[in-house]
């Protein structure tokens, strides 16, 4: 037995075990505690299996940024009442236990069956093959901003989407009312500084190393909303935009990515063509909006999952 | 003109982006301007389409499969004219009252939905059809939270079900490119060959959608969201977002080949339709506010688009015979009517009902009696677009459900003929509920609750598309001629 199959056994197990724990550990915080953990661990299986740029994205979004919206939300809010329940108290786990046991033998029997693809029959040999053509070097960047930017730009909008539908639950659409953390910050001033520049520079770092490595903007617009979040923590109730900055800040990557798109169609190149030799530039200019962006729209879902402050907004539960 | 085809999914989402930051004034002004401009966008896709076929395009130039297609046949471009024509009339709709939208940030979030529609109907590519999907599932579910704090919990639900059927389908996505090593859908239908893989993928990506279209017993979610949500909101859920995941079902049992097990899987999904199709019009007549006896009849309408599979597979397979082959075409076009129909009447059915229940100040049966001396044209709109679900000649409806009960008889499959019989009975019967309501004079005169007033958009709108629906089903050979162009089904002997 190598050491790579003893590693990868007990990755596996890890990954069912935290699972399992998340699901079924009694109390709300130990749960999400658990959720945080088997992201992480998610994000070693990731890596092991060759994906580093999936693996960055699993720790940043998945576990960082989920992790962080699901902790605060069971801690601020008060457990409510017992669900609803239909028939006997046995029928529900019943029919969970033999839907998800007829999914996994179904799901089972495809994927032992399904595939392989032979070597050199899927999309990956393409891709590597055209990279050079896109104007960045790491193949990963290529898909999301060159061969699929579509797919990206409709991706960028279902975040912006979801930070819109969160703002219309505030009143008039802002978060002025939301308290900020005053005096007594829960996060000590040495951390901030501390942690606050480190973060940013590798948020840069994650940016501009994605056009040749892994990394880009989603990973790096994470990093970023964790520093900014930290720094209202912190005190500093500016470093995430309440007020009139609010929209533009979430809006800007969106709108760069459409704009690049009208400009190109305006040009009779046709949509989202890029030319040389300007294409590697353009992307990564337009990564670095959307890493501000991303980040704006992480920070402000966290915020705004806030209660405001009493009698103020339209956020209260039914 | 291939152009065309990106410019209606990123116009929309550009002016999404420019009503967000404009003041509640400005944005209702340029939503309106932009949601006249996407209609009349959308006729010309089709008519563009009806005359010179269908329209393909790369983005960004990248071939296929390497970058992502967008395909325009004759059912995309219905699709998407049917939403135009639909989003037009409700954008006008809503721009008569704040209340009806709900919120200031209507405009972009149904913009959003809007660009996230045809994205769905135009997308060539399975994964990019999952990213349209999150669009519009996200939207619709924002767009439901306007309904204010009774309807958070809706909308939440609606949420989990939005994401739980996106889920299945990407699994489904998964078990194709594992299979295919592609994501485009005609390239992995000629890779297919069917099998465990093929029935499992399909069944996971059609439950997925069939939760996100409300197919009997999968429903409980849409009655609440749909009744719950503002008045312009709900007959653009009902009118088009639950055809947006039907229309995935039927790309892909079109577009992917069918294996061995795929009958069984048809007619099962074809016998949930037709509980569904009884059962919840059964429901509909038991309800006692307007809204919620609309919605209930969303997914009994729903119920008779899934009668597509078990008419329309035999057909499909490989040795088909003559008579399963007409079988199959006329269940397709005759759907495609019955989509359209739905679309026209369910829109024009909603938005009356928000009418009455603006200017009543509640949607409750009781409280709307005297409503037919008092709000004539609009009684008059809900009675019209009842008779359109209900399938009476010469309506667009009516053309569908005669075309699906001549398919059902060349297939041999005459079992589902009384179930086409008896939903539209039932159609008629909770329209006639509703109306008996509003017919009904109090015993005094002061049990009349005192009239809002109601822009008159509100009343004329409705109207408007109730009439075409009547009238479409006398100029329906143009509209099912379109759903023809580059349809699998004109190969087929």
């Amino acid at each position: 037995m190598t050491v790579g199959l003893v590693l990868d056994l007990v990755l596996v197990t890890a990954v069912l075990v935290s699972a399992g724990l998340a699901l079924f550990v009694p109390g709300r915080v130990a749960s999400v505690m658990m959720f945080l953990v088997f992201g992480l661990v998610l994000a070693v299986v990731w890596a092991r299996l060759g994906a580093p740029d999936v693996a960055l994205a699993e720790a940043a979004i998945a576990a960082g940024v989920t992790g962080a919206l699901l902790l605060d939300a069971v801690t601020e809010r008060p457990r409510r009442g017992p669900d609803r329940r239909v028939g006997p108290r046995w029928l529900m786990p019943l029919l969970g236990a033999v839907a998800g046991a007829g999914l996994v033998v179904l799901l089972g029997a495809a994927a032992l069956q399904a595939g392989p693809v032979e070597p050199g029959t899927g999309l990956g040999p393409t891709v590597l093959d055209r990279t050079d053509d896109s104007g960045v070097s790491h193949p990963v960047t290529a898909v999301l901003l060159a061969f699929r930017a579509y797919d990206t730009l409709l991706e960028v909008a279902v975040l912006t989407l979801a930070v819109v539908v969160v703002l219309s639950l505030h009143r008039d659409g802002r978060l002025e009312t939301v308290p900020a953390p005053g005096a007594a910050s829960p996060v000590p001033d040495a951390l901030v500084r501390l942690a606050v520049p480190v973060i940013v520079l590798g948020a840069g770092w994650l940016l501009v190393a994605g056009s040749s490595r892994p990394g880009g903007a989603f990973q790096a617009g994470a990093l970023l909303a964790g520093a900014l979040i930290l720094l209202r923590l912190g005190g500093i109730r500016l470093a995430v935009p309440t007020g009139r900055w609010l929209r533009p800040a979430v809006l800007v990557g969106l709108a760069a990515f459409l704009t690049l798109g009208y400009v190109t169609v305006a040009l009779g190149q046709g949509w989202l063509v890029l030319a040389e030799p300007w294409q590697g530039t353009v992307i990564l200019l337009l990564e670095a909006v959307l890493t501000v962006s991303i980040g704006a729209c992480l920070a402000v879902l966290f915020v705004a999952g806030r209660r405001p402050a009493a009698g103020t907004g339209r956020g209260e539960e039914p | 003109m291939s152009d065309l085809l990106a410019a209606l999914v990123l116009v929309p989402l550009g002016a999404a982006v420019v009503t967000a930051l404009l003041p509640a004034r400005a944005a209702g002004r340029v939503g309106l301007v932009v949601a006249l401009a996407l209609g009349a966008g959308s006729v010309l896709l089709a008519l563009e389409v009806g005359s010179s076929g269908v329209l393909e395009a790369a983005l960004g130039d990248w071939s296929i499969p390497l970058g992502i297609g967008l395909r325009a046949d004759g059912l995309s471009a219905l699709m998407v004219l049917l939403t135009g024509v639909v989003g037009a009339f409700v954008s006008v709709y809503a721009s008569g009252s704040a209340a009806a939208r709900g919120g200031a940030l209507f405009w972009p979030v149904w913009l959003v939905l809007w660009a996230g529609l045809n994205a769905v109907y135009l997308a060539a590519d399975l994964f990019n059809t999952y990213v349209a999907l999150e669009l519009v599932g996200l939207g619709a579910v924002g767009l439901v939270a306007l309904g204010g704090p009774a309807a958070l919990a809706a909308a939440l639900r609606y949420l989990f079900v939005a994401v739980l059927g996106s889920l299945a389908y990407l699994l489904g996505v998964g078990l194709v490119y594992a299979e295919t090593a592609t994501l485009d859908i005609a390239t992995a239908g000629q890779r297919l060959e069917g099998g465990v893989v093929m029935v499992t993928a399909l069944s996971l990506m059609t439950v997925g959608m069939a939760l996100k279209t409300a197919l009997f017993p999968l429903h409980a979610w849409l009655p609440p969201a749909h009744s719950g949500a503002p008045a312009a909101v709900s007959p653009l859920l009902s009118a088009l977002v639950v055809k947006a995941s039907f229309y995935v079902v039927v790309r892909l049992w079109f577009g992917l080949p069918g294996a061995d097990g795929a009958m069984a899987v048809a007619t099962l999904v074809g016998v949930l339709g037709a509980v569904g199709v009884v059962w919840a019009a059964v429901v509909a007549l038991r309800q006692t506010h307007l809204k919620r006896m609309v919605a209930y009849s969303t997914v009994a309408q729903v119920g008779y688009l899934f009668l597509l599979l078990p008419l329309a597979v035999p057909g499909l397979a490989a040795p088909a015979g003559a008579a399963e082959a007409d079988a199959a075409r006329l269940a397709w076009s005759g759907v495609a009517a019955l989509v359209v129909a739905h679309g026209l009447a369910k829109s024009a059915m909603f938005m009356s009902a928000g009418t009455l229940a603006r200017a009543h100040g509640s949607d409750r049966l009781d409280d709307l009696h005297g409503a037919v001396t008092r709000m004539p044209a609009v009684a008059m709109t809900f009675a019209l677009s009842g008779v359109c679900l209900a399938g009476l000649p010469p309506t667009l409806a009516f053309v569908g459900k005669w075309q699906l009960v001549q398919a059902a008889l060349a297939a041999g499959q005459w079992w589902w003929v009384p179930v086409l019989l008896v939903g539209g009975l039932l159609t008629f019967a909770y329209t006639a509920a509703g109306l008996r309501a509003m017919f009904d004079e109090p015993q005094r005169a002061d049990e009349l609750v005192e009239l809002r007033p109601v822009a008159r958009r509100m009343v004329v709108a409705p109207l408007v598309l109730a009439v075409l629906a009547v009238a479409l089903g006398l100029r329906s050979v143009e509209l099912l001629a379109l759903v023809e162009v580059g349809s699998v089904l004109g190969s087929l002997p």
